[in-house]
């Protein structure tokens, strides 16, 4: 279960595993929360709502069906969940002008908000990097000691010739840049500066 | 500004990765437990009514609106053999199974036990006062997505 794609623990967890759900929870828990946070939500609401995605999870494991690409999932769904906390607080104190301002997701020509966009993208790497499959993973935590460690000791720790291990290390960026969690942030991004 | 150049270059992105990875995560551990917590809802030999429509998030407020309509807030849930209509004003829950069939539904709340209340032969059942908290409600084989009151 150490490895990379999140499959096998959403089948596990669909099934009844609570070490499956824990561990799923262990490593997307804070792009979750992350997410919540950037579109402005406070502390308080911003655990609710997380909680909520959580739910949401539960209630359609069975019938997700890109299990592989779960992290996008649960961006998509917070964000639907954030919008849909914003409505019904407009609806409670619809002369609450703040709640219409902070409509929109965090933007990031604000200091404030930078910090956020920050944090969500901290997350959102993080995910990448832990559904890498074990390799690049090893070989990223060698070139990121500091200082990194020389070709020929990860050539002797990965078992590769010198020769590989710079076109290893750009497929496995490439791998990483690929990932559902990065790409649904890009296109998020994408719709920012269309909006 | 944020600088996207992690998009394009590889220098870029491995230097965003290093700095993910050797930043503490903000998370804090309540955020966990309730995503862990939230585990016990899953239910297997039942099917989903997702919810489709509800009022306190659905219908925009609008000016003039008198006080005992925006007080009454109504929910609707669907599943394929079922749908779940609820009001739910300060006083009581109103429901109604469409088509009207099951005698009971169980009720199930965050943090207590779960209890069960009659549904009358036209499907219409009331629970006074109102139950609050993350609630749902299983009728036959269906349960309804969580939902709070």
């Amino acid at each position: 279960m150490a490895d990379g794609d999140p499959t096998a623990l959403v089948t596990a967890a669909a099934g009844g595993d609570t070490q499956a759900w824990n561990a799923l929870v262990e490593r997307y828990a804070p792009l979750v929360h992350a997410t919540c946070r950037r579109w402005r939500l406070d502390a308080a609401d911003a655990a609710d709502v997380s909680q909520t995605v959580w739910l949401r999870l539960v209630e359609n494991l069975p019938k997700l069906r890109e299990p592989k690409a779960l992290p996008g999932w649960l961006m998509t769904t917070a964000a639907h969940e954030c919008t849909r906390f914003y409505r019904s607080r407009q609806r409670e104190r619809p002369d609450d002008l703040t709640s219409l301002l902070d409509r929109t997701p965090a933007d990031d020509t604000d200091p404030v908000d930078a910090g956020l966009i920050r944090d969500e993208l901290h997350a959102a790497m993080r995910v990448a990097f832990a559904e890498l499959p074990e390799r690049c993973r090893t070989l990223f935590s060698l070139l990121m000691t500091d200082p990194p460690a020389a070709y020929t000791e990860i050539s002797t720790r990965l078992a590769m010739p010198c020769g590989a291990i710079g076109p290893t290390r750009s497929r496995c960026l490439d791998r990483l840049r690929r990932s559902a969690a990065l790409q649904t942030l890009i296109a998020d991004a994408g719709h920012a500066v269309r909006r | 500004m944020i600088s996207n150049d992690w998009q394009e270059s590889d220098e870029a992105l491995l230097q965003v990765l290093t700095q993910a990875l050797h930043t503490p995560d903000p998370t804090p551990a309540s955020v966990r437990e309730a995503a862990r917590a939230v585990y016990t809802w899953r239910t297997i030999d039942a099917e989903l009514a997702e919810l489709v429509h509800d009022s306190r998030v659905d219908e925009l407020a609008m000016a003039g609106l008198r006080a005992e309509e925006a007080d009454l807030r109504t929910l609707s849930f669907e599943s394929s053999t079922l749908t779940i209509e609820l009001g739910v004003s300060t006083t009581a829950l109103l429901g109604q199974l469409v088509p009207p069939g099951p005698t009971e539904v169980t009720v199930h709340r965050e943090g207590s036990a779960a209890y069960t209340i009659p549904v009358d032969p036209d499907g219409t059942f009331r629970i006074a006062p109102p139950p609050t908290g993350l609630i749902t409600l299983t009728c036959a084989d269906v349960v309804t997505a969580a939902f709070r009151l």
